[in-house]
């Protein structure tokens, strides 16, 4: 059931995007790959007292299986928003949203999301393996299996001892790696990760970074990370997706080329790390300049 | 599996794993400022030990009554007081394990307490569902407030006239007016409880693909757990206080009825020996409800002067 196992697809180093204007049929034949995820126009705008306040406009990309993509931008310029649309959280108000081919209404079995805030997103009070076994619960998963997967999920994470433990009794890394191993658990076709890094230490957070970076090399899973950290994208991505200050658009689709696997000190010291921090920077600095009335987005 | 993946798995392993293991369940540098008191306060709740000072609680706890009654003695006989009107400590202890012995006395205890089971089992049968549909539902929620905090600033007292001529002076009366005082705060904290629901939370169970009802179950019920208990440890002392009271005003049975009877009849060791019954018998239920509360839901204690 998930992209890792045999007939999943590999991409070559280097490969580039998928032109965003091409496609306009969902789970279109262009490119190397069927995009796992067709973002096509998505629009979302909340209503207010002065009128629908648009939060994102018009958003395209595509996502194919097995890559890591990331979805930067401005902080307040709709990421969240997005991110919620993406993962069926939140109704569109225009556009369509493909996932594996077939149109999108609501969540989906294949995607796992992690939040930003572990510490309300986790259950208190459950157990870390309860908390990790919530999303197989209704699955018809028996349960020799559920805990077998648990176990696994929290040894990728490195969580083995702390099973019996509650959220509550763990640091805050530790605790948004139960988050990731919650996301883990139901072997996640795609995982959309929104900001899981924002709220911990510099130290903590690389060595966040880098689990991701195994777990993606290791499962295969597609993941789509949005945050606003330039560096982290730039790392992590085999593509950036840049957005503008809200209503958001997407500004640039940057192909990162960077050789895997990365290294936290000798992939930052690569020129064209450097190179595309930059780019990447300005366009994300330009699109902040450009709107002086900061759209009202979603939460930072 | 993946091209480009294979070598990846041995450095970014390694980089984590000295955190992984660095990290204790116990970290001594929290990794926000956010979760640091969350945690610590986790682990005083947990440890059960309270421990700030080195003595334990109980030690504390004893040296509290003892200096009361080291001052009660002292105050009685360098004759502050008159013992005509309060009695030495010594001669109340006497009279308190005579009472003790006495099971007529045991009696109206247990009547006392049939009183405020009773009407605690009835404001929460009814306060609590009641406090969770009108927290729920948003529409319900406002004109609900109003009339609650309206209704609760009544005193229970102030129907005494009224429940006398409905129920006489029996058990019904004291249930009824204690079940009407303890009602508002359990109602009130279910309310709030409803509504603690974390959103970021139900968002993550919509994320997990969950309907109404498993959201309802499995976050807004746990949620409000902790509120429920609070409203109810509450509720629990304010309940003993106001059967005490419709005793002590009229009832013709329990502890407090036999208060009056011995303050009729000039008693006031007997009287002083069955308050202290009375104050045994509230810090019993107050730690009772404590640990209760502590076992059932002890993610409360986990959060309380956390985030909120």
């Amino acid at each position: 059931m998930t992209g890792g196992d045999g007939g999943h697809v590999l991409e070559q180093k280097g490969h580039r995007l998928v032109e965003v204007s091409m496609t306009k049929d969902p789970g279109g034949t262009t490119g190397s790959a069927t995009p796992i995820l067709d973002v096509r126009g998505v629009t979302k705008s909340y209503p207010s007292r002065r009128g629908d306040v648009l939060a994102v406009r018009g958003i395209d990309f595509a996502v194919r299986p097995g890559e890591f993509v990331s979805v930067v931008g401005p902080s307040g310029c709709g990421k969240t928003t997005l991110m919620m649309c993406v993962a069926g959280l939140l109704p569109l108000s225009g556009g369509t949203l493909t996932f594996r081919g077939s149109p999108m209404t609501g969540p989906q079995d294949g995607v796992a999301v992690v939040f930003q805030d572990y510490s309300r997103s986790l259950f208190p009070w459950l157990t870390v393996e309860k908390n990790v076994a919530l999303p197989l619960r209704d699955r018809k998963i028996p349960r020799p299996e559920i805990r077998s997967r648990v176990g696994q999920a929290l040894e990728t994470v490195g969580l083995g001892h702390a099973a019996g433990l509650h959220p509550w009794q763990l640091s805050g890394g530790m605790q948004q790696r139960v988050a990731i191993a919650r996301g883990l658990a139901v072997r996640p076709e795609m995982l959309i990760m929104d900001e899981p890094f924002a709220s911990v230490d510099a130290q903590t957070r690389a060595s966040l970074e880098d689990l991701v970076l195994r777990i993606w090399a290791e499962t295969g899973t597609t993941v789509l990370f949005v945050t606003h950290d330039i560096d982290e994208a730039v790392y992590l991505s085999d593509r950036v997706v840049v957005l503008s200050q809200g209503p958001s658009v997407v500004v640039a689709d940057i192909p990162v080329e960077l050789p895997r696997p990365r290294d936290q000190i000798e992939t930052k010291q690569i020129p064209l790390f450097g190179a595309l921090r930059a780019q990447v920077f300005n366009l994300v600095m330009a699109s902040e300049r450009r709107t002086s009335l900061s759209g009202p987005g979603a939460r930072d | 599996m993946r091209a480009r993946g294979g070598p990846v798995d041995d450095t970014s392993g390694k980089g984590t794993r000295p955190v992984a293991t660095g990290e204790r369940t116990r970290p001594q540098a929290p990794d926000t400022p956010g979760t640091g008191p969350d945690t610590s306060s986790g682990q005083a709740a947990g440890t059960g030990g309270r421990g700030r000072g080195p003595l334990p609680a109980w030690v504390l706890g004893g040296a509290g009554v003892v200096t009361m009654f080291v001052c009660w003695d002292l105050v009685v006989r360098l004759g502050v007081i008159s013992p005509d009107s309060v009695p030495p400590p010594a001669d109340t202890m006497v009279r308190l394990a005579e009472l003790l012995a006495d099971a007529s006395f045991l009696g109206q205890v247990l009547q006392t307490l049939l009183a405020w089971l009773v009407s605690m089992l009835l404001a929460s049968a009814v306060g609590v569902p009641l406090g969770l549909v009108l927290g729920y539902f948003a529409t319900l929620y406002r004109p609900a407030s109003a009339l609650v905090h309206a209704a609760r600033s009544i005193p229970s007292s102030a129907f005494l006239p009224i429940v006398i001529l409905l129920f006489g002076l029996g058990l019904q009366m004291k249930v009824s007016l204690s079940a009407y005082a303890v009602f508002w705060p359990i109602l009130l904290n279910a309310m709030y409880g409803v509504r603690d629901a974390e959103p970021l939370m139900l968002t993550a169970g919509r994320a997990m693909g969950w309907g109404r009802g498993r959201l309802l179950a499995r976050i807004v019920l746990p949620s409000a757990a902790p509120a429920i208990a609070t409203g109810l440890r509450v509720a629990c002392s304010t309940a003993l206080i106001v059967v005490l009271s419709a005793e002590l005003l009229g009832a013709t049975s329990g502890v407090g009825t036999v208060i009056t009877t011995y303050q009729e009849a000039q008693r006031p060791d007997y009287v002083y020996a069955g308050i202290l019954i009375i104050g045994v018998l509230g810090m019993l239920i107050y730690y009772g409800v404590n640990l209760a509360e502590r076992l059932l839901v002890p993610w409360g204690h986990a959060q309380r002067g956390a985030d909120r």
